[in-house]
């Protein structure tokens, strides 16, 4: 009888891990498909659908980083989300630490205003956004993709932090203030560092979403030159209708850069995104 | 200390939001070149009763969102249970998991739609097993493109759904589910009594922000269409922007959009009463 439970036990394990392996296949089929195609030569794409390229070839990524200006589309993004993380990370640092810090029904209100404004549609703000970066002649630049983002992760970052900031002890302030420190001061030198799992779980997902946005960044950025790498893809495939080898190629490429901060920062990314949704 | 970032947010998002409500109430039209005139509720008059396209999209984006939702609580549910046990290759199955996540729509949905070809790798696998006779055009036909825009968006979504519902079995103290055992009961009853219940404040967390998202949601459904959804896929985010940039009708877009936001917000309250009411 306890064998049998014993050998139970084992099968249950054995059964939840191929479960749990299908699953995990299934899922990542296309990322696996985008790497090997991404490798391989155009006769061999047609030809057989492998998933390991029998004859890899280089040849797709360079055509797509010497012949094409997709590295600018990647210097796009690359500035775009870091301006974005950079705004995010100081204005909802304040933000958050004023929240945390200050009683009172205005700013308590004001918290949970900020989680009411998930609810508008990004269609609707696309619009009046549209005609008022026209007036105000930020249109088609970098800057209009810029502002909206930070506007729109914002609130996000502002409850993660004010979370963080209200899990740590105002004791730790107010000694800073009785040896003399300004507000300002026992913010930067003593706050900050501590806070900084919050502040890179914050940096993080400003910067993942603003690298894989693809609307705004649509209606707001219509020259080539400053176009970000979702853009620069969608151009891509228009006009590599069939050439899926540089379309993969240009894919694998817009991915790497938010697969390095995947790698380094997993939990602050879980603890980022599950911010939203645990209230603790 | 709250200045800049209120700034900001006022300036970009709450501005933009206010006008774009007053712009439903009004017939901006950006080819005329005329000044809008304010002509009340005569866009959302015209929406309601005399748009039958609006309503079969409707009708498509309530099938789309539930049916994301639903699809993404049962399978982020039961792929967080599987994660909540002590595997060995826990941490990888999570990192990748977390991957589909941080995949740009863009790079996902032209991954799949390669997949998803009639001669792309699914079709191959399909046929080559003699699962099917013919290769099944899943970005063909009507209900197909439906079907897999459905899909799609689970998958999209799904790992935020394991992620959170994940958080949430973790902060179950095991001693419980150990008396449980001790009192005779099996794997599914303590499910019932144990995990279920107490996983209903995540549970109404994620499904609203679930049905928000997915209700407003763009991008997915654009994007594995190719750029080129056609009527049948639309759902109202679409049909708002190609009114707005396509049709060039601003205010009728805007009125769209307000729609959609009250309709969002009436549903949210039916949705807290109903289930705070148990």
């Amino acid at each position: 009888m306890k064998l049998f439970r014993i050998m139970r036990r084992h099968v249950n394990s054995l059964f939840v891990y191929i479960l749990l392996f299908l699953s995990v296949v299934i899922i990542l089929l296309p990322l696996f498909n985008m790497l090997s195609t991404s490798f391989k030569t155009e006769q061999e794409f047609y030809v057989s659908l492998r998933l390991i390229p029998q004859k890899p070839t280089l040849n797709n990524y360079s055509v797509v980083l010497l012949h094409t200006d997709y590295v600018l589309n990647i210097l796009n993004s690359l500035i775009v989300s870091s301006s974005v993380t950079l705004i995010c990370i100081i204005a909802a640092g304040f933000s958050g630490y004023a929240l945390s810090r200050t009683k009172g029904l205005f700013f308590r209100i004001y918290t949970d205003f900020l989680l009411a404004l998930y609810m508008i549609p990004l269609v609707l703000t696309m619009i009046p956004l549209f005609v008022i970066f026209k007036n105000i002649g930020l249109f088609d630049t970098r800057t209009a993709p810029i502002l909206s983002y930070s506007a729109g992760y914002l609130p996000v970052s502002i409850w993660i932090l004010k979370g963080h900031f209200d899990s740590i002890p105002t004791e730790l302030e107010e000694s800073a203030y009785i040896d003399g420190a300004s507000k300002f001061k026992a913010f930067s030198a003593i706050i900050a560092p501590i806070s900084l799992p919050g502040i890179a779980a914050v940096g993080i997902l400003a910067f993942i979403n603003s690298w894989k946005e693809f609307l705004l960044a649509n209606i707001f950025m219509k020259r080539d030159v400053i176009k970000t790498v979702t853009l620069g893809l969608f151009r891509f495939v228009q006009a590599f209708r069939t050439d899926y080898g540089y379309i993969m190629a240009s894919a694998t490429l817009a991915i790497i850069p938010i697969f390095v901060f995947l790698i380094f920062s997993q939990k602050s990314i879980i603890q980022g995104f599950t911010a939203g949704a645990i209230k603790q | 200390m709250l200045l800049p970032a209120s700034l900001l947010i006022g300036l970009v998002s709450i501005y933009p939001f206010l006008s774009g409500i007053s712009m439903a109430f009004t017939n901006y039209d950006v080819i005329s070149h005329r000044e809008p005139s304010f002509v009340g509720i005569s866009n959302f008059l015209k929406l309601l009763t005399s748009d039958k396209e609006f309503y079969s999209i409707l009708k498509y984006t309530l099938i789309y969102t539930l049916s994301v939702t639903i699809i993404s609580y049962v399978v982020g549910f039961y792929l967080a249970l599987l994660l909540n046990k002590d595997l060995k290759g826990r941490a990888v199955a999570r990192a990748l998991i977390l991957v589909v996540w941080v995949l740009p729509s863009i790079v996902a949905g032209y991954s799949w739609r390669w997949l998803l070809n009639t001669q792309g790798l699914i079709n191959a696998l399909l046929l080559k097993f003699q699962i099917v006779k013919e290769p099944i055009g899943f970005l063909l036909s009507s209900s197909a493109k439906q079907i897999t825009c459905i899909l799609f968006g689970t998958w999209k979504s799904f790992p935020f759904m394991t992620l959170v519902l994940l958080a949430g079995l973790q902060t179950i103290p095991r001693e419980l589910y150990e008396a449980a055992q001790m009192d005779g009961s099996m794997a599914t009853t303590s499910f019932r009594y144990i995990t279920f219940p107490l996983m209903r404040q995540i549970t109404l967390v994620s499904t609203i922000l679930m049905i928000i998202w997915t209700f407003n949601n763009f991008e997915d459904v654009y994007l594995i269409m190719g750029g080129y959804p056609t009527a049948d896929v639309w759902v109202l985010s679409i049909l708002t922007y190609y009114t707005a940039f396509t049709r060039h009708q601003m205010s009728y877009a805007a009125s769209i959009a307000v729609f959609m936001m009250f309709a969002l917000t009436i549903c949210m309250i039916f949705y807290r009463r109903l289930v705070s009411s148990k």
